[in-house]
């Protein structure tokens, strides 16, 4: 439920999900659909990256 | 033979054609060939000239409402010999045979034909519209990749614009009689209200109607113009004709268009790359079809654009300072291996989604359209899908790197700046066997009368994601098989 009692939309509910799969912290995310390795990912300003890029990079 | 109505002579259609096409553009002038060439005889009328012209662009005003903000009414389709085909980009694909198939995440999708009824006229299509050839799709992951699926758009090129690419054959027809300026102002029916006796036009300098007989009457007005026109001949059909089951104007379909984010890839891109899910996909996702888009924004809105992007020279940056770059938001060294990543889907059925007659009147005394138009969740979590499946697959595979944009993300409103539509007006006289769920049956034929039928993507029962311009030849050409059967 929203904060004002609402049902939220189903959009809404799947973007909170996305959200927290994909949101702008850098938080690791479950595997795309079909996806054989065990991949995890994070993403940093949109960028949806592998957990070590930001390391590898030097952008942690 | 092209003339003008402007210039007729009293009776100059006393004698009934076999079939009125009405509408000039894709539809009608293909229509209309395929029958002269049945040796039926035919009558096209276009309500403008030669030329675009400011008077008979006016009578496309209307408005529009939802969100986003769609394009004005006049803007986005043009009302002179060839149609909309004047300004058309020359995309094409075929509606993929799960687009015609019912899906139960999809309430009342489906149509009553399949893939297989239009494949016959494929390869007339192709020449009609002068495409690019077919070949392989470009792939950017090395093995098949589960739940998507490589396509390919083919261009027109030159584009078809199909008053210029036809106007010497109609010229020269003897079977087929185009007649320029002949704005439709009424249908008239018999008194069942069963068959339409004659279609009653309006020239912009003479005052008085002239009309027109024939066994059969098509429309070929486009998306929002063939609702239009069904709904303001209410003279013997105080709703509109055809409009029953109150579903004249409903269910209008666009293709949801959005610039979703962009790429850094290991291998250079050197053609546009599509990507569809596939139908498993869709139904374990309950989403929509979709194509995405991969390459260089600017070089595909090029007239020229055939799906190769412009030589770039090599490489010899590695990857990990390619992506760095683009994270920083620095220049791109090696510009081939950067991209822009762009979403056409499928828009759910929504009878919200419409076109309805408002009080203002045109020049012709004919009611102006309102056109509400907006896109809904599913709508919105195709277009998500589309983006952070590929994302995440090219993170998966190391073929690459997606940066997706934060309104899409985090759930921001579709607002105009971040999603438009294709300029595809689609659904707003559906295709279906149930008159309950459609206006036209799968021949095109509308429901409640025998000699009634519309042409164009006015029939689409559902979009799939394709450009719709080849889908509306094929049906042309397939109307006009029907029809030459049935006439005689």
């Amino acid at each position: 439920m929203t904060a004002n009692g609402r049902q939220p939309s189903r959009h809404q509910a799947l973007m909170s999900r996305r959200a927290l799969i994909l949101g702008a912290a850098a938080v690791p995310i479950s595997l795309p659909a079909g996806a054989r390795r065990p991949e995890q990912f994070v993403t940093h300003r949109g960028w949806v990256l592998r957990a070590d890029d930001l390391d590898r990079l030097g952008l942690r | 033979v092209i003339e003008d109505a402007e210039a007729r002579s009293e009776d100059r259609f006393a004698r009934p054609f076999d079939v009125c096409i009405v509408g000039s553009g894709p539809a009608g002038i293909t229509l209309a060939r395929r029958l002269g060439a049945k040796n039926l005889r035919i009558g096209l009328f276009e309500a403008g000239g030669l030329e675009l012209t400011a008077e008979s662009q006016d009578v496309y005003r209307g408005v529009t409402s939802g969100t986003p903000d769609y394009y004005p009414l006049d803007a986005c389709r043009l009302r002179y010999f060839g149609g909309t085909s004047n300004h058309w980009g020359g995309w094409t694909r075929p509606l993929d045979a799960y687009d015609f198939t019912a899906k139960p995440h999809h309430p009342l999708s489906g149509w009553p034909i399949g893939k297989q009824d239009l494949d016959p006229y494929a390869d007339e299509a192709a020449d009609i519209l002068n495409l690019t050839p077919d070949r392989p799709p470009p792939d950017l992951f090395i093995a098949p990749e589960p739940g998507l699926t490589p396509r390919l758009f083919r261009f027109s090129r030159p584009v078809t614009h199909f008053g210029e690419k036809y106007r010497a054959e109609l010229e020269a027809s003897k079977e087929i009689e185009v007649v320029l300026n002949a704005n439709l102002v009424d249908l008239k029916l018999d008194e069942s209200r069963r068959s339409v006796t004659e279609a009653v036009f309006r020239t912009y300098e003479r005052p008085e109607p002239f009309s027109v007989k024939a066994k059969a009457f098509v429309l070929c007005l486009g998306g929002l113009e063939n609702p239009r026109a069904l709904l303001n001949a209410d003279s013997q059909a105080p709703d509109g004709i055809g409009n029953e089951n109150d579903l004249v104007g409903r269910y209008f379909l666009e293709h949801p268009h959005a610039p979703v984010g962009k790429v850094v890839v290991r291998d250079p891109l050197t053609r546009m790359l599509v990507y569809s899910p596939t139908p498993d996909f869709m139904r374990s996702n309950a989403i929509l079809n979709f194509g995405v888009r991969i390459g260089d924004f600017e070089q595909w809105n090029a007239i020229d654009f055939t799906g190769a992007l412009a030589p770039q020279p090599p490489c010899t940056v590695d990857f990990d300072t390619l992506l760095a770059a683009a994270m920083k938001g620095e220049p791109p060294p090696c510009p081939a291996h950067v991209g822009d990543v762009f979403v056409a889907c499928e828009q759910e059925l929504n009878p919200d989604n419409r076109v309805r007659l408002i009080a203002e009147h045109d020049r012709f005394g004919l009611r102006r359209i309102e056109l509400d138009w907006r896109v809904s969740e599913m709508d919105l979590r195709t277009l998500h899908t589309a983006a952070t499946e590929v994302a995440a697959r090219l993170a998966a595979r190391d073929r690459g790197r997606m940066q997706i944009v934060d309104w899409l993300l985090n759930g921001g409103a579709p607002t105009a700046d971040r999603l438009w539509g294709g300029n595809h007006h689609m659904g707003t006289t559906r295709m279906s066997d149930d008159p309950k769920t459609g206006v036209v049956d799968a021949n095109g034929r509308v429901h409640s009368v025998e000699n009634l039928y519309c042409g164009g993507s006015s029939v689409f029962a559902t979009s799939g994601h394709a450009n719709p311009t080849y889908t509306i030849v094929q049906l042309a050409l397939r109307l006009g098989d029907h029809l030459s059967e049935t006439l005689r």
